[in-house]
């Protein structure tokens, strides 16, 4: 990781650079042990392929950049451990970084997009005022809570659980107790969505080295391995009959992951759910299989995601009250919770984790089942 | 409420501004049939399947021989929202607004702000289309939006 939150001295190129020489540090190598390079853009843009040669890297097997939006970062790992897997390279850091933030902005305003002349159809779109991801997933929570009841309240618990777990995450942005009434009472953005509905904006990088798990036996730190990863692409469907904003492409990606692992929801011990807005959180867990459809709401409002629930979710904050570093917030509290440094947030048993991505307007998913373990087939 | 041609009917509606809209070449002829207080939709001549103007394919099989299709504008409300926190710098006059995803007669969903309503909003709601003048300071084209029948 680089430095994380309002950082505002480095561009994303940078940022990444720090945190691609932290990761392989972290994992006793050094830049002439890695021989791929992935790399992600957030909303800044400014981060790309020419990364490899700011860090010196000039003789690599792989090298691309990988943009599935909030997906990316289950994408990176999975073509990475292809890559691995099919002898093309050894080692590969895959990397996420952004630098969206501004001195003196507000953070929303790094999503708005600039005054410009609306021209078109999608000058139409915006004009009629669905213009930015709060306005599509309010829409999306909306069609959720109208056919199936889901309240408020209940996606207010998914912040609640968040920030306790916030509490315990020295790099987490928000650690103040929140309560459900502190949730209610926060100002609409676009109703049915609070304020402390959406996550955060945050500057920084965070980098993954990817290695076979013979390599991985003899570096530095406990491996985390990969049992099962899993894409689904559904692209919104805006005609009669669309499930959008009632079901995601969680539903495919959890599938083909989960089997691929050879586990079912009921051996997940803590889940890392990619989280743009505690809504997504719901829909998640939906469509993972982890309750009914429909029954996302009560399933969450009895505290079973906060500490000392049955199915710890989101244990560093995520990117509601941690660090908004797109998938790589749930993927990074993935890792640090799989190798037990979590610390005063550390879940006592992290044998199974699930780790999800959702990218666009609930467009691109991905999925990973993490594990301390090497899988035994 | 009317067809008729003779009378503009957006101007009966009474709804938050909405920003200035200019055409390109792409929505020209849609844009020409909003001034006339007509919504022009695009359908596959392949298979007649209805589809939002913007349409480069037909969802349904993918055709990418299309036309454009003239509707009533009765539609159905799929979903709405309340937006309060503006989402970009032009809609900031415009907070807060009612803007809905409904369903057009034939099947396509359009994003449209939802105005001029009084009855409590719920999915399922039947729509009509209005078509009011965008912009304020600087006009813009006539822009569909939707009042509930």
């Amino acid at each position: 990781m680089s430095e994380l939150g309002r950082v505002y001295d480095k561009s994303a190129t940078s940022l990444a650079a720090d945190a691609v020489r932290a990761a392989l540090a972290d994992a006793g190598l050094t830049l002439d042990d890695a021989d791929g390079l992935l790399v992600s853009h957030g909303l800044a843009n400014d981060v790309s392929v020419h990364l490899a040669s700011v860090l010196g890297l000039h003789d690599l097997a792989v090298l691309a950049q990988v943009n599935a939006f909030g997906a990316t970062a289950g994408v990176m790992i999975a073509m990475a451990a292809q890559a691995i897997d099919s002898g093309a390279a050894s080692v590969i850091a895959c990397v996420f970084a952004d630098a969206p933030l501004r001195p003196r902005a507000r953070s929303g305003t790094a999503y708005g997009g600039a005054s410009r002349q609306l021209r078109g159809y999608s000058g139409l779109q915006t004009a009629a005022g669905v213009a930015n991801p709060n306005t599509w997933y309010a829409l999306a929570a909306r069609r959720h809570m109208e056919r199936y009841g889901t309240t408020s309240e209940q996606l207010g618990a998914i912040a609640v659980a968040q920030r306790t777990w916030a509490a315990g995450n020295p790099l987490a942005t928000m650690r103040t107790p929140l309560t459900l009434a502190d949730h209610q009472a926060s100002r609409w953005i676009a109703e049915p969505l609070h304020l402390l509905d959406c996550c955060l904006v945050t500057n920084g990088a965070i980098a993954v080295v990817v290695t076979s798990a013979g390599s991985a036996a003899h570096m530095n730190r406990p491996p985390v391995h990969i049992w099962g990863c899993g894409q689904a692409h559904t692209l919104r469907q805006m005609h009669a009959g669309s499930s959008w904003g009632l079901v995601t492409g969680a539903v495919g990606a959890g599938r083909q992951a989960m089997s691929m692992a050879g586990i079912s929801p009921g051996d997940v011990t803590v889940c890392q759910l990619y989280d743009c807005y505690t809504y997504t959180v719901l829909v998640t867990l939906e469509d993972y299989g982890f309750c009914a459809k429909g029954e996302g709401g009560p399933f969450v409002a009895d505290g079973r995601l906060a500490p000392g629930g049955t199915l710890p979710c989101n244990t560093g904050g995520g990117q509601l009250s941690g660090y908004y570093m797109w998938g790589m917030t749930p993927l990074a509290e993935a890792v640090i919770q799989a190798r037990r440094d979590g610390g005063m947030r550390q879940v006592p048993n992290p044998e199974i984790v699930l780790v999800s991505g959702n990218g666009g307007i609930l467009e691109h998913h991905s999925t990973l089942v993490l594990s301390p373990h090497r899988r035994t087939v | 409420m009317s067809e008729n041609p003779e009378r503009r009917p957006h101007d009966e509606v009474a709804g938050g501004t909405i920003p200035a809209v200019v055409r390109d070449d792409a929505s020209a002829a849609f844009f020409d049939a909003t001034a006339r207080g007509k919504l022009w939709l695009r359908c596959c001549l392949r298979c007649q399947t209805i589809l939002t103007p913007s349409a480069r394919s037909c969802t349904a099989c993918h055709g990418d021989a299309l036309g454009d299709c003239r509707v009533a504008g009765r539609a159905t409300l799929i979903s709405w929202v309340v937006v309060y926190d503006p989402p970009t710098p032009v809609l900031a006059d415009c907070v807060p607004y009612v803007v809905g995803i409904v369903e057009v007669e034939g099947g396509p969903w359009m994003v449209a702000r939802i105005v001029a309503f009084d009855a409590t909003l719920h999915v399922g709601s039947d729509l009509e289309v209005r078509f009011v003048d965008s912009g304020s300071k600087k006009p813009g084209e006539a822009v569909p939006v939707f009042v509930v029948t």
